[in-house]
């Protein structure tokens, strides 16, 4: 007997199959199709193209035109780490997706649309910055989902991030809101449509909760004990599939009426305002260099103060040699 | 930026990857085949429920290993047994009886699970003393003790060879 033996022995232990299946059915979707709703599935997938190219008739030119321009609204990227004049950059690009947002709802009333936002943030009063996200959170009607802050050592800048939900339809507001308090270095904002998947999953309930009257109404009928036992089995795990199907629904829901925001928050000695005239660079670099002279002297400054002590003490013996050397010389 | 995987992606990476590791520490922890599944799908509803993030695979198996342990103990204490090896322990058909499996599980808990992490998963004493949450010179006396009984109870003891 030995270790080998042991890992042997360990190696023989697997999770049984039935386990195996038991932890599947925990995660929603990764439960299996069945032929049965499938076949339903295509015809409502069938009935869904139909009723979406009729409205797009109806709805003409609009329509289509504002269709187009949700598809290139879908992942709008804003870099605007470039010095070149931020603020407007930022105000144009909400006032342009704001209108875009107008037409486009107004036109797709039902589309399921998840938007996410990434920003990276300068501040240069780090807390003061940190209360005022938080109370907006709040004033906003959101919540924190994850929040990580870093300080690596006192000397260094802090750093922070976040994992912020904003009720969707506050989502531009919050924005600006972040802007007015902290300097926005860059911006993404993405919407993901998941109309789609959204009428799949409701097709697919109202698939199951067909089935389940079905297979009720059969069960009443049944005589055997084998049918029942049959039925029972296929019952409950149509059940299990319409809670998991129902679970995803809410979490759609929740997807598109919260939009994710992810927060990257650094702390900075000074923020730095774009200005790309001549004059503008010029007055920018000698700034920097005023700064970083200024930053010389006053670390200058401090190590001098600090090292009064010894100052001290070498003063003292100074002091003591030279006179002893003016005594000895008189002599 | 670290990558973080947390919620649905944590729950399947964990089900392709540590369905077995799971089990194997839970039918080390508990006195039956039903207790070990009952826990093994505890810990997936834990990982389902948690927000955490987890930072890489290791950290996310480290998680599970812990929770297992712990829902193991929580179990046991419910049950109020104080062996795990009972009579009734048999495995299932088409396996053998494997004694030096029932030895490791007579073991003090922190023998038994230290024992296991070593051997079976080749974890170091530094790392399970993270998992473990205890100094590393303690998971190491575990080990050794936990060595030195098996020695005893099984011929030609436990050793490296």
């Amino acid at each position: 007997m030995n270790k080998k033996d042991y890992i042997k022995a360990v190696d023989n232990i697997t999770a049984p199959q039935e386990l195996v299946d038991r932890i599947k059915a925990l995660d929603p979707p990764a439960r299996k199709k069945t032929p049965v709703w499938k076949t339903v599935m295509a015809v409502a997938a069938c009935f869904v193209a139909v009723i979406i190219a009729f409205s797009g008739v109806l709805g003409g030119t609009l329509k289509a035109e504002s269709e187009d321009m949700m598809m290139e609204n879908v992942s709008d990227y804003e870099m605007l780490s470039d010095s070149s004049d931020k603020f407007t950059g930022i105000q144009s690009s909400t006032n342009s997706s704001g209108t875009t947002g107008g037409t486009s709802s107004s036109a797709t009333t039902n589309r399921k649309i998840v938007k996410t936002a990434t920003l990276s943030i300068k501040t240069k009063n780090y807390e003061s910055f940190m209360t005022g996200i938080k109370q907006k959170i709040v004033q906003y009607g959101g919540y924190v989902e994850q929040s990580q802050e870093y300080n690596y050592d006192n000397n260094s800048n802090r750093n922070a991030n976040m994992e912020v939900k904003i009720p969707a339809d506050k989502l531009e507001n919050f924005i600006e809101e972040l802007a007015s308090i902290g300097t926005i270095t860059s911006k993404t904002i993405a919407s993901d449509d998941i109309t789609d998947s959204y009428i799949d999953v409701e097709s697919r309930i109202k698939a199951l909760e067909t089935e389940e009257e079905t297979l009720l109404g059969i069960l009443k009928k049944a005589e055997s004990l084998t049918d029942v036992i049959e039925l029972q089995k296929r019952l409950s795990e149509v059940r299990a599939d319409l809670e998991a199907m129902k679970a995803q629904k809410q979490s759609y829901d929740g997807m598109v009426s919260y939009s994710g925001v992810t927060l990257d928050i650094n702390e900075v000695e000074r923020v730095v305002e774009g200005d790309d005239t001549f004059f503008g660079e010029v007055k920018e670099k000698l700034m920097n260099n005023l700064y970083d002279l200024g930053d010389f002297f006053r670390d200058f400054a401090v190590n001098l103060i600090a090292s009064l002590p010894y100052i001290a003490i070498i003063g003292v013996v100074a002091a003591i040699v030279i006179v002893i050397i003016k005594k000895v010389r008189k002599r | 930026m670290t990558v973080f995987i947390k919620g649905k992606d944590a729950f399947s990476f964990a089900f392709k990857q540590f369905t077995d590791t799971v089990y194997r520490i839970a039918l080390h922890n508990t006195v039956n085949f039903s207790d070990a599944e009952d826990v093994t799908q505890e810990v997936f509803v834990k990982l389902l429920e948690t927000n955490k993030a987890f930072r890489d695979s290791e950290h996310l198996k480290a998680w599970l290993i812990r929770v297992t342990i712990n829902l193991c103990r929580d179990k046991m204490k419910k049950s109020n047994r104080e062996t795990l090896v009972e009579n009734v322990f048999s495995f299932r058909s088409g396996e053998e009886k494997t004694d030096i499996f029932e030895a490791v599980k007579a073991l003090p808990e922190n023998y038994r699970n230290t024992i296991y992490l070593h051997y079976y998963e080749g974890y170091t004493a530094k790392e399970i003393s993270k998992i473990l949450d205890t100094k590393e010179n303690t998971v190491l006396s575990w080990l050794n003790r936990g060595r030195e009984a098996l020695r005893k109870e099984l011929d030609g003891g436990f050793d490296d060879e």
